[in-house]
């Protein structure tokens, strides 16, 4: 039968196989959310778990309701934290992963303590911050910038370095000087990397602007969670930290929707090219 | 010969049976406790790390007293009232000792729990101020006027009972909340207080002699001298748990009694057997001496407010005072049931 004929014997309005997968794709990831969410609220019913346990689903989201007023101010607070902490930590990241990318010596010197830094539990130091850089809001991205700038220096100067010598070669034999072999090879060929680190980076800078709360801060959706705690409001704790999910998702998305403009050329597969 | 070893053998072998078995105080003791059978092992959760508050439980321990009693208590450290309410409540842990407001906010969030006993009988939160950011009028004054708080900075440990004494005292006096900064600080805050960062700190005024050790000198707001009758911490449990194990409170409050009684008379026998347990106590000589000031600033917390009543006793007009600091902190919008909350019926005399 060719192939026309099967074409043909398909009626009209019907989806091909393609735009099935592609609908399947779309919302499976909503579909397994909201399975996961059913079989919490009805766990918590059927188990007859207590609200100061672990609030159902439905509870959580009336709070988020009713309690707007007060999570909207504190949700735009941990908002800017993680905004600021994010960008410096980036800037700082990227900056110190070029030094390492130039500079064998460099690089010897400055990744041990890179490292070492991230051996140091923040929240150990978070008191520390307070002491030196006062309650404003200093600590709390100082806090962020410790858990921003590492997972963009690593990939950064590994993107950096791994560009193929010989075309840094074929470059330097047309006389091109530094920067234009930075800007037309290494910068290019980094970029994911680089954004792959981001995407890592802003997931931390959330956690990061909530651990500096925890020490030092009266606003906040981390202060607020401890605040919650401390009352044994544990609907109010989860309420914020579900809107902690959110900012994260949303900026993990957005850095990734970034990412996809500035690097066209780039597509990540999946190693199943059925779904 | 063999007449007199006939008498004589019989006599050493009594002689010899008596030496196993022993004749000392130790072996009554080992005799009453077999014959109580195996102590009564339970968990007692404490409101927080190992401290003096804690010397009169670790004392009875370390000497027997309460496994004379016929009881095996297995005390825990915590990291706050909140902590340990929630604990208690979800079963993790037997009984606890916390603060009555942590108790009182447990019960309004839903938790079933009940109180046994009060321990301290009076309010034990102060308002602890550096003296250097005070005029030298307002550190003569021996009960100064509540507005000197107005311009400074707070250190607040939201994570802490004595921050709701703090928020209800603000609504008691009719302060203006706005003109006193406040900021958020890890517990205890000492650390704060020494560097200046913050002006004032609310606590158990029984710190005080440690902060002043760390060259911060102190003027200290007692609460209750500003009409803040409260209760401090209380004994507590589930109803469930205490309905079973009526014989093993009664036990406990007995015992717990008399070790209060002896290590507020004896303080330094008293935290140097808190020592064993927590070495930092007696790190050195000055820590030692500090910790034993500390620790009789917690004596006079204990007798009750009514002199004719024993140690322990609730009384219901308190308890309900107590339980009106949630509200006047804005922690609950209304009171819990409180019908059911406590009970005296585990102290005689009550």
């Amino acid at each position: 039968m060719a192939e026309s004929d099967l074409t043909m014997a398909r009626p009209a309005g019907t989806p091909t196989t393609q735009q099935v997968t592609g609908v399947v794709r779309a919302i499976a990831p909503a579909v397994f959310l909201a399975l996961c969410v059913v079989a919490w609220q009805l766990a918590v019913l059927l188990l007859h778990v207590r609200t100061f346990v672990l609030p159902a689903p439905s509870v959580i989201i009336l709070r988020i309701v009713r309690s707007w007023p007060q999570l909207l101010p504190n949700t735009l607070v941990t908002l800017q934290e993680t905004l600021i902490g994010f960008a410096i930590g980036s800037l700082i990241g990227f900056l110190l992963a070029l030094l390492i990318a130039y500079s064998s010596l460099l690089e010897r010197i400055l990744y041990p303590l890179i490292v070492a830094s991230q051996a140091v539990p923040k929240i150990a130091v978070a008191p520390l911050f307070i002491l030196w850089f006062g309650f404003g809001i200093w600590p709390k991205v100082v806090v962020t910038v410790l858990l921003v700038f590492f997972p963009v220096v690593v990939t950064s100067a590994e993107g950096l370095m791994s560009v193929d010598p010989n075309l840094i070669d074929l470059l330097r034999s047309v006389n091109a000087n530094p920067w234009q072999i930075f800007i037309k090879v290494r910068l290019p060929h980094a970029l994911p990397q680089v954004l792959a680190g981001l995407k890592i980076g802003i997931a931390l800078a959330v956690v990061g602007a909530v651990v500096g709360e925890w020490v030092g801060a009266d606003k906040g959706l981390g202060y607020l969670i401890l605040f919650a705690n401390s009352q044994l409001d544990t609907t109010l704790s989860f309420a914020s930290i579900t809107l902690l999910v959110v900012i994260g998702v949303v900026l993990f998305v957005a850095v990734d929707a970034i990412g996809r403009l500035v690097t066209p050329w780039k597509r990540v597969r999946t190693l199943d090219p059925g779904l | 010969m063999r007449k007199l070893l006939a008498l004589v053998l019989p006599l050493l072998t009594v002689v010899v049976a008596c030496g196993a078995s022993g004749g000392s105080p130790a072996s009554n003791t080992t005799s009453s406790s077999s014959s109580c059978g195996t102590p009564v092992r339970f968990t007692v959760r404490l409101n927080y790390v190992l401290d003096d508050e804690q010397v009169p439980y670790f004392y009875a321990l370390d000497k027997g007293w309460y496994r004379q009693a016929c009881l095996d208590p297995q005390f825990q450290a915590s990291t706050g009232s909140t902590s340990t309410v929630q604990l208690v409540g979800n079963g993790s842990a037997d009984m606890g000792v916390a603060d009555t407001v942590a108790v009182l906010n447990g019960l309004a969030q839903g938790i079933d729990l009940q109180a046994f006993g009060v321990v301290y009988q009076h309010n034990p939160t102060a308002l602890l101020i550096r003296k250097s950011v005070l005029t030298p009028e307002q550190q003569a004054e021996t009960k100064p006027s509540k507005d000197i708080l107005y311009g400074k900075t707070y250190g607040a440990v939201i994570s802490g009972s004595p921050f709701i004494f703090y928020k209800a005292f603000v609504k008691e006096q009719n302060l203006d909340a706005s003109r006193i900064r406040q900021v958020n600080i890890s517990p205890p805050g000492f650390t704060e207080m020494a560097t200046g960062k913050v002006d004032f700190i609310a606590t158990f005024y029984q710190v005080a002699p440690v902060l002043e050790g760390l060259g911060v000198p102190l003027k200290i707001f007692k609460l209750e001298d500003y009409g803040q009758k409260a209760y401090g911490l209380s004994y507590f449990s589930t109803p469930k748990w205490i309905a079973s194990h009526g014989e093993v409170i009664k036990k406990f409050l007995a015992v717990t009694k008399r070790a209060i009684d002896y290590t507020n008379q004896h303080p330094d026998e008293g935290v140097r057997t808190l020592c064993t347990y927590n070495q930092s106590i007696c790190a050195n000589d000055t820590s030692f001496k500090t910790n034993v000031e500390e620790f009789k600033l917690y004596v006079p917390l204990y007798p009750n407010l009514t002199p004719s009543k024993p140690m322990f006793c609730i009384n219901s007009t308190t308890w309900k005072a107590t339980a009106r600091l949630l509200l006047d902190a804005g922690v609950v919008s209304s009171l819990p049931d409180l019908s059911n909350s406590f009970t005296n019926r585990f102290i005689s005399g009550c």
